[in-house]
């Protein structure tokens, strides 16, 4: 293998974001919390509302202490709201 | 090729202590392959950067979750790639029901994803040398910097970016073949 290709194979594995590596290291032990913070934003429309204002603020008041990349990835689960109400 | 990034024993090791719980390690075996996983979904199936990002947060929680099914520790490697795959055609499937892949389009992927696969041999092979050889590789081709912002941040000659490069990519090859590494160069320890 030359210097040209060996560079080429460095390359191509360039870093993830560093946000997305961040989440995938805590998502897994966060697992009770998330599922809590969906159950309810189905369940609250007020709630929900609140998220998609600020979510960070919202997760906050209610006692969570969540990285942005996981609220992020809360914000991309949640349930959309229903068309008819 | 098929050069593996740490022995058998360290791998198990690993597996086991994420199977318990371990966060360290977790944040370990997140830290190895991330890369890897990355370039499967972007270069491999070419999602975009946001479809990419669940996607990503996907494999990692799926690979979490599923340890305990993972029957060969030493296929690590592997089923990541397999459970990474798999997630990239479930989300192409979602997004594109009517569209069947072409036979082109197939061995395309296959090709890509066997570079990666060579990829990720030389990656870990990189992180196997010292320090300074590894960060110099790695910021040279992958973050793409300049010798004149190598030589500034390292507080290196800039005259002697190139010859160390060189010198680290001779190493790489050597501890790819599975040869000892030659004799450190100076300052590249």
């Amino acid at each position: 293998m030359d210097e040209h290709e060996l560079g080429r194979l460095i390359g191509m594995l360039q870093p993830a974001p560093s946000d997305w590596t961040r989440a995938a290291r805590e998502l897994p032990f966060l697992s009770a919390e998330l599922d809590d913070i969906l159950n309810r934003a189905r369940g609250d429309e007020r709630f929900r509302r609140a998220l998609r204002t600020d979510a960070g603020s919202a997760l906050h008041e209610q006692g969570y202490d969540l990285s942005p990349s996981v609220v992020a990835h809360i914000m991309r689960r949640l349930p959309d709201d229903d068309p008819q109400s | 090729m098929d050069t593996p990034s740490r022995s058998a024993v360290a791998t198990h090791s690993l597996v086991e202590r994420c199977r318990l719980g371990d966060r360290e390690a977790w944040r370990d075996l997140v830290e190895e392959y991330s890369r890897y996983v990355y370039a499967i979904i972007m270069r491999g199936y070419r999602l975009s950067e946001s479809d990419a990002e669940d996607v990503f947060q996907d494999v990692f929680a799926r690979v979490f979750e599923r340890l305990e099914t993972l029957r060969d520790d030493d296929a690590l490697r592997g089923w990541i790639a397999q459970v990474t795959r798999n997630l990239c055609s479930d989300h192409l499937r979602r997004a594109h029901p009517t569209e069947e892949l072409s036979d082109e389009t197939v061995t395309d992927l296959d090709e890509r994803l066997a570079d990666l696969d060579m990829a990720l041999a030389v990656r870990q092979a990189l992180v196997r040398l010292p320090a300074g050889c590894a960060d110099i590789l790695d910021r040279f081709f992958c973050r793409d910097q300049s010798y004149r912002t190598i030589s500034a941040e390292l507080d290196l000659p800039a005259g002697t970016i190139a010859s160390r490069i060189s010198r680290c990519l001779d190493r790489l090859r050597k501890e790819i073949g599975g040869r000892d590494p030659t004799p450190a160069a100076s300052g590249e320890t």
